[in-house]
């Protein structure tokens, strides 16, 4: 499929609504080879938008079947996710282990991950959900939801839709994928991401910005110039990117978060 | 984390003859573990590649060959950022791939070949190169070593770089601390304030770490609060 013609997504050339719109984009952009990491950022960061919630993760098992934090909407919800996976205790781990949606609406001390929920409710969210990313009986990561209030079911129905069209790109519309095409996906969007955190940390130095500005920079400018967020975030270390996307960038409005 | 497949491949390549260098090792070790007949260790010194261990001659000659011509899988492996294998060296996606390399590997008697990148996220660290006598792909469970003992060779050689001696270490468990986003940032923040690239504040924060006798996370937390600024 050939490139967008312009620097609007498909579905605002269609103008159609945010929920349809989010499944288009998704795939499209598979369809137009992006990125996993590109695909699952897309995912976190149009859940917030379109549930809504205050903060979306997305964990994915690595090669060895260690979980890795691979995309998230903030900061604070890759803290979040990076305690849950380094304490190896918390709803997301549950999710993974059992391949089953979990909600935690109470975050009690007394429950059954009393250090992540005070760290959850010190970051003011109440309510956690992890969605599980998976093919046939396979799960390949979850979906984490942070937010301030309980969702309806209705909203954590679309938040599963959303996942599974999330998980079909990255399985690239096939279901039985063998081993190792998943393991190749793996290391690959382990590799974007860990380029993504050091193009925040470039940004983060130059501009004297934080880790969470720095990250909606890079997702603004590469949706404003139609770029993939990894194929950005690659130029932004290996210093390779041209004049309009430097001013872009310069330019870029961060609102303090 | 399941970290014994991890542990076990780091303890070979710790154990295997200690004396011997360590781009040695990780040749050694990939030709058991990719059951190869000879296997190579290159790092980038960009545009070129130097040879940093071969197990033998073969190995030596096929990627000075790869030098010479300017194409095959190391070369490749760097452009796609993920392993290339060629199952049949004779088989005609090969020879179209590499026109004259090809017939390098046909007088070498290699059969089929894997090659893995060192990379640390934008920053290309090297190559893993594993030439086969036999026809065939690797299987899951070797793909899967392949990219740990790539992770765990990636993380030896910028301490080789780094001038931090063979076997001391400066993180609790380094395989898991590579995927440590805060390295990352860390990484990107000092390539900017020093302008230089990713790869030398990589190195440039080892060399920290060891210098002062601390853990590679810890310099690198102190980085990301900006508590840290190096200096070359």
């Amino acid at each position: 499929m050939s490139p967008l013609p312009s620097s609007q997504t498909l579905s605002q050339q269609l103008g159609i609504s945010d929920v349809a719109a989010t499944f288009v984009d998704l795939v499209h952009m598979t369809a137009s080879g992006a990125s996993t990491v590109d695909v699952f950022s897309t995912l976190a960061a149009r859940c917030i938008e379109i549930i809504p919630i205050e903060a979306s993760g997305i964990l994915l098992f690595d090669v060895d079947h260690g979980l890795q934090v691979i995309g998230s909407s903030s900061h604070s919800a890759h803290l979040l996710d990076l305690f849950q996976v380094q304490n190896d205790n918390g709803p997301c781990l549950a999710c993974c282990r059992d391949g089953k949606m979990v909600s935690d609406t109470e975050l009690s001390p007394n429950g059954p991950w009393p250090q992540f929920s005070a760290l959850a409710r010190n970051h003011g969210f109440t309510a956690v959900y992890a969605i599980a990313l998976k093919a046939k009986e396979h799960v390949l990561g979850a979906l984490n939801l942070f937010s301030t209030r309980e969702l309806t079911e209705k909203e954590l129905l679309l938040a599963q839709a959303l996942t599974d069209v999330a998980t079909i790109a990255f399985l690239q519309a096939d279901p039985d994928q063998d081993a190792f095409v998943l393991a190749r996906q793996h290391n690959t969007a382990l590799i974007a991401r860990n380029t993504m955190e050091q193009a925040k940390g470039v940004l983060c130095q130059r501009y004297t910005i934080d880790l969470d500005q720095a990250y909606t920079r890079i997702l603004r400018v590469a949706s404003s110039l139609n770029m993939g967020v990894v194929q950005l975030s690659t130029a932004i270390v290996n210093r390779t990117i041209d004049s309009d996307t430097s001013s872009a960038l310069d330019n870029a409005y961060t609102p303090y978060i | 984390m399941n970290t014994d497949r991890w542990a076990e491949i780091d303890s070979v390549l710790k154990s295997e003859t200690s004396t011997k260098p360590v781009g040695d090792r990780i040749a050694n070790v990939a030709n058991k573990l990719l059951e190869a007949v000879s296997s190579s260790v290159t790092v980038w010194s960009m545009p070129q590649f130097l040879i940093l261990a071969s197990t033998d001659e073969r190995a030596l000659a096929l990627d000075q060959s790869q030098l010479v011509l300017g194409e095959g899988p190391i070369y490749d492996t760097h452009e796609a950022d993920s392993p290339v294998f060629t199952p049949d060296t004779h088989g005609d996606d090969c020879v179209e791939r590499w026109p004259m390399f090809s017939t390098s590997l046909h007088m070498a008697n290699v059969s089929s070949l894997i090659t893995f990148p060192m990379q640390a996220g934008a920053a290309h660290i090297g190559a893993i190169s594993a030439y086969r006598d036999h026809i065939g792909g690797p299987t899951i469970e070797m793909y899967r070593d392949g990219l740990i003992l790539a992770s765990l060779a990636t993380e030896s050689i910028l301490l080789l770089k780094a001038g931090v001696p063979d076997g001391h270490a400066i993180a609790d468990f380094e395989p898991a601390l590579r995927n440590d986003a805060v390295i990352q940032q860390a990484a990107g923040m000092a390539s900017e304030q020093l302008s230089i690239s990713v790869l030398e504040a990589m190195v440039i924060m080892r060399s920290r770490a060891f210098s002062t006798d601390t853990t590679l996370l810890s310099i690198a937390t102190a980085i990301v609060s900006r508590e840290l600024t190096l200096e070359i």
